[in-house]
């Protein structure tokens, strides 16, 4: 199928011996790329220093995942809170620890 | 010894900071109270209160005495899943805090009762909520005294 080759390499770019992570799921364990930048959080003058977690994944990896399922990254217990599908064969899962 | 509205402001310091379960109060928002904070809080500094004494109107004078209306913006944050519902509380015990003395020792005329307050909510890697609540301080000082 065209196209097959993107998803065969893509799973290259998650190795958790490079660039990935891995993550535990409900559903067994996935590699993701994750980040965690600094992101302030600011309304009406009230500033609170935050972060903004974030894994991109392969969407093959999170059939059946929905929001509010946890995700263990680091050791760490998130909560997705968003996931966006770039239609491409990939996704980001925004990650909250609420 | 410091002008009336230093004084003023320390009362209000002193006064936000009685906020604690153990002094009666649903929340301990007094163990982390800031004036004119200039960072964003950090999330050993939460729950946490700032407050700020940004505006000072002059609204009548008699017989060299003036009358002064001070503008204090008080903003709460606090974080965690429950954020919501302790601003909520926290909200409260600040008119609590504020009704038990309204003249601050003696120092103001009245503080009159806000006639609003503001809450927000953000989500991040937590779920982080905040207030605004204005309340304006009434005193008065002499020619030329603030």
């Amino acid at each position: 199928m065209p196209g097959d080759y993107i998803q065969k390499d893509l799973a290259a770019f998650f190795n958790p011996q490079d660039m990935g992570s891995a993550a535990t799921l409900a559903s067994g364990t996935i590699n993701v790329l994750f980040t965690s930048g600094y992101a302030a959080a600011a309304s009406l003058g009230i500033e609170v220093e935050s972060a903004r977690p974030t894994a991109i994944v392969m969407t093959k990896d999170i059939t059946g995942v929905k929001h509010r399922d946890q995700i263990t990254i680091n050791s760490v217990v998130y909560y997705i809170a968003e996931i966006h599908n770039d239609g491409l064969g990939l996704a980001t899962l925004v990650l909250s620890k609420d | 010894m410091a002008n009336k509205r230093q004084q003023i402001m320390d009362a209000v310091k002193a006064r936000l900071q009685n906020i604690t379960v153990a002094n009666g109060y649903m929340t301990n928002l007094g163990n982390n109270v800031y004036e004119w904070k200039e960072t964003a809080f950090a999330e050993n500094e939460m729950p946490g209160i700032d407050y700020r004494d940004a505006l000072c109107e002059r609204f009548s004078s008699v017989l060299n005495r003036f009358r002064w209306r001070l503008s204090v913006g008080i903003e709460i944050a606090t974080q965690n899943s429950t954020a919501v519902s302790d601003v909520r509380k926290m909200i409260a015990d600040v008119y609590k805090v504020i009704g038990t003395d309204d003249t601050w020792g003696g120092l103001a005329i009245t503080t009159e009762q806000p006639e609003s307050d503001e809450m927000r909510v953000m989500k991040e890697e937590r779920f982080i909520a905040g207030a605004l609540i204005g309340m304006f301080i009434i005193y008065e000082t002499s020619l030329w005294e603030n």
